[in-house]
Parts: C-alpha cells; structure tokens; sequence
C-alpha cells in the first residue's frame, strides 16, 4: 500500500477527423481518488479525450485502461459495465428532454432495480446537492435555464455515486457564487466517496480549488501536468501564458498557422 | 471516361448506403431478442403510431374508397359491367391502396418524427448520454419503435380496410343507385382471405420500413438543426420509395400465380 494504483491509465492515444489529427499520442495516469483537472485551449481536443474514454469514441492507436482493464476494442456488454462505474457530466449538459427534470436525474438509477418512488427521492437530493430545489424536479428541461441544466446533469452525472465522475466544464455558464457551490460538491464527491474525478475547464479559479493535479493539453498531447500548487511557478511557457491568458506568446502561433 | 467515373463513385455509395442500412436493420433485430425490453415506451409508441394516425390514414382510406366506386363505375358502365364495382373497390383497397396509403401517410407522420426526434438527441448528445447511462440507445430508442411499427401497421391498415370499403359503399349506394344489401353480397363474394392477408403483411413491411429509415437517418445525423432537417427528409422520401418499391416486390410473390 505504498503507490496508489491507477485508475484511469491513457496511453499514446491518437484520435483524428478525417485529416485534422486531434489527439496525437496523449498519455495521462490518473490514480485512485485524485481529483485531475485537464486544461487547454478551445478545440485543442479536450472532450474528445473524455469521450475516448467513455467509449463514445473509439481511437485509432493507443491504450485507455479503466482499473487495469483495457477498454479500446471491448465489446459492448463489457463496456457497459464498465461505464456502470462512470459519470459523465456532458459540456453541454444533453439532458433527455422528454422526460422531466428528476427522471433524468434519477435516469442511472431506475435499471438498477429501485422502485419509482425510491429513485425519485433520490433524485430530488441529489438535485438538493446541487443546489437546486425540488419543485423544478417535475419540470420539463426546456424550462430550465442554461446554468440550470448544467446542474441538472451534474445531478444526474453523480446520482449513482460512481467511482469515476468526468466533467465537462462543471461551472461555465454559472454566477461566481454558483461556481463556487459545485467546486465544492466536486470537491466534496472526492473527499467522501473517494471517488476519482476528471475535470476540464477554463477557470484556473476552479481549478485551483478542486484540483490535485493539473494537465494542460496542447497540439494533442498533455505537455504538462504537475501538482496544483507548481502550476503557476510551472517553467513552461505555454501553461504560463494560458492561465495568465496573454496573447502574446507561443501558443498564438498555432493559432495562427 | 469522367462520366462512367462518376457513374461507378455513385454505385459504390449506393452499395455502402444499402450494406449500412442492412446492418443496422440487423443489430435492431438482434437488440429486439434480448433483454433489457422497455415495454412502457413500447406502449407509447404504439400509441403514437396507431391511436394518432388513425384520422389520417382513415380520411385517406375513406376518400380512396369513395373514388375507386366513381371512377370504376364511370369506366365499366362503359361495358355495362357495373356489378363489378363492389369487387374492384374492395380487391383495390385490400390489396393496394390500404397499405399503400397507409404507409406513406404514417411515413409522412411518424418516419419525420422518429427522424427528428432521434437527430435532435444525436446532435445535443443526448445519445452518447444514453451510453453513459449504461443503456444501449439501440435497445431504448430503435427497438420499440420497431416492435410497434411492426405491430400497428397491419392494424392500422385493416381499420383503413374497413373504411375503405366503406368510402366505395357509400358513394355506390347513396350516389350511384347501387342496392345497399346486393352492393354487400358482391364485396363479401369477391374477397378472397389471401387479399386482406397480402395487404397486412405488406403493412408489417411498410412499418418497419418506416421505422428503419426514421430511426437510421436521425441516428446518423450531424452537423446541428440542418443535419437534423435532412435526416427528417431523407427518412420520408427514402421510406416512401422503399414503400412503393417493396408494395411491387410483395405482390410480385403474392399473386405471381394468379390468373
Ligand atoms: N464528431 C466530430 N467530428 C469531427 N470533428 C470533431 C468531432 N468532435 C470533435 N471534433 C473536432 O475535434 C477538435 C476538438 O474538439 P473538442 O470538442 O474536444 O474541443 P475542446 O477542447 O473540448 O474545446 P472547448 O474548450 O471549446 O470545448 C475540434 O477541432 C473539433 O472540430
Ligand atoms: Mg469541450
């Protein structure tokens, strides 16, 4: 019990679009219970790489192990069981919108054999969690506003307690103090329930707050990660000029080309 | 040689068109044989397919009748053959125009919106949610819409049957002078069994023809709300013409024999 073994373990995975190569050789060890939070500019690939790992998209080359087991190429029955461990808080939340605000939340839920009553119970606190109060839970999603659906499949993504729980931008679209609420329910999701936690987002506030490691993601590869507290004396000059959010430096380059 | 380059990239699309769609009507099928089922959505659709296209597709049937008894009462009063009027209408709308009707009417309702509904959700990534969610998005939303196209289809085309023959009876007896009980005896004499059953098996065809393109198209479509409305018009034409292609194929292999 000395090295805490890997959760998630990404190897070399190269994904591309037709000719636009998007994920070129990115590896990336995440251990069991750490909270890592992914970094990068926009369209540089960073929830390609979680649909990599959910499975939703299936790489060209390269390895994703999910608890030492490898899951590029598995069949559909095992990914399913695989995927019963996981949470997915979508970038732009994909709540089902024909069914109503807790059936979605509770959604995980209802094939694990618990009665209608039971999983609406546990979908209203789950929404409480959140921050979000029960007379929305027979609402409609198209009722909802943007920052509300985004708490709704945060919701839904942790319903089921899973082991591991992927968030695609959790606080975008929030106000400061909402922003502040879901820090500290994905920090609290870590803490109690040991779960492991892959976060992408913009705001280095939020990062620094859930965040045990940072990796930043650039051309397809993670070009650094290390510890919350090294990032911002990092030595690189791409992660120094992302998180002060200059123009000027190398990573405009490739904007440009 | 351009031309014939152009002639052959088109066959080949075509041919990956068709394997495509054969094996996803095939993994449907595969999915529908094993559990998990959903049997409240396959209420639902069941519903929405047969209950909501019953006023549609009996107003086509009705007026279907109604013209068949005119325009063949017009044509065969020419060879003083009018007593053939009650057997024209009812071997007509067995045998063709029920399913037919039926078919592209309810393609036209429910092949737009399986199309629409299944893109919106592929496009908003509720699909790959699904996925997540530990549900086979073949299993939840392919598979009942297909058990109930299956199922509703020949129903609703024996309703469009009965109104059918209705149409013609009403117009023969109330506008064209026709004996009400003679006019009946006729149609109960000429229907053979083999006419109604030929129209209810190409029901189950057209429904899930209906079903795969619907489901196909929105399953396959990307590229936001154009992808969306393009996978919703593929779906209707792509049906209608299967429909219409596959009614030619049946009665083909139906009534090949007959005299
Ligand atoms: N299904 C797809 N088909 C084709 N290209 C895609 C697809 N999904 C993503 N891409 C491309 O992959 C690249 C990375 O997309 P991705 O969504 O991962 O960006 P991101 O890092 O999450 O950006 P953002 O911060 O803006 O969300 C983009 O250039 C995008 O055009
Ligand atoms: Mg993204």
């Amino acid at each position: 019990m000395d090295e805490p073994q890997s959760k998630i373990r990404i190897n070399e995975v190269r994904k591309s679009f037709g000719t636009k190569v998007v994920l070129d050789g990115l590896s990336l060890d995440i251990k069991k219970g750490e909270s890592v939070v992914v970094i990068g500019g926009s369209g540089v690939g960073k929830s390609v790489m979680l649909k990599c790992i959910l499975g939703l998209l299936i790489p060209e080359s390269g390895s994703i192990a999910i608890d030492d087991q490898e899951t590029v190429g598995i069949s559909q029955n095992d990914r399913d069981r695989i995927n019963d461990k996981v949470g997915m808080l979508f970038q732009g939340a994909a709540l089902f919108d024909s069914q109503s605000v807790w059936e979605n939340v509770s959604f995980g839920l209802m094939t694990k054999n618990h009665s209608q009553s039971e999983a609406r119970e546990i979908a209203i606190a789950t929404l409480a969690r959140v921050g979000l109060s029960a007379d929305i839970a027979d609402k409609n999603p198209a009722e909802l506003s943007s920052g509300m659906k985004k708490r709704v499949g945060l919701a839904r993504a942790i319903a089921s307690n899973p082991e591991i729980i992927l968030f695609d931008e959790p606080t975008t679209g929030l106000d400061p103090i909402m922003g502040d609420i879901i820090n500290d329910l994905i920090v609290r999701c870590v803490a109690e329930t040991g779960a492991t936690t892959v976060t992408i987002t913009h705001d280095m506030q939020s990062a620094h707050k859930i965040a045990d490691r940072i990796a930043m993601i650039f051309q397809g590869k993670i070009i650094w990660i290390g510890g919350t507290d090294e990032i911002n004396d990092s030595g690189n000059e791409y992660v120094d000029q992302f998180i002060q959010g200059r123009t000027d430096g190398p990573i405009q380059m490739a904007v440009r080309s | 040689m351009k031309f014939l380059q152009r002639i052959g990239a088109l066959t080949f699309a075509f041919l990956a068109t068709v394997g495509r769609i054969s094996r996803f009507t095939a993994t449907a099928f595969s999915h529908a044989v094993r559990p998990p089922f959903y049997p409240r959505i396959i209420g639902q659709q069941m519903i929405e397919i047969g209950f909501f296209s019953l006023p549609v597709v009996g107003l086509t049937a009705v007026f279907a009748g109604m013209v068949l008894a005119l325009q063949s009462f017009t044509g065969f009063s020419r060879f003083n053959a009018e007593g053939a009027v009650a057997n024209v209408v009812v071997i007509s709308i067995t045998r063709e125009l029920g399913p037919v009707l039926a078919g592209l009417m309810v393609s036209g309702r429910i092949g737009a919106s399986m199309a629409a509904e299944i893109g919106t959700m592929r496009v908003t990534e509720q699909v790959d949610a699904l996925t997540t969610l530990s549900t086979n998005p073949f299993k939840y939303l392919v598979v009942p819409r297909l058990i109930a196209g299956l199922a509703m289809l020949p129903l609703l085309v024996f309703v469009a049957d009965i109104i059918g023959v209705l149409g013609g009876y009403l117009v023969s007896v109330f506008s064209l002078g026709f004996n009400a009980a003679n006019y009946l005896q006729s149609t109960f004499d000429f229907m053979e069994p083999l006419d109604v059953v030929s129209g209810l098996v190409k029901a189950a065809v057209f429904g899930m023809i209906i079903v795969i393109m619907g489901c196909y198209h929105g399953y396959h479509s990307q590229g936001g709300a154009q992808g969306v409305g393009k996978a919703t018009t593929n779906a209707v034409v792509s049906s209608s013409i299967l429909i219409l292609f596959f009614d030619f194929f049946l009665t083909g292999i139906f009534f090949a024999t007959d005299g």
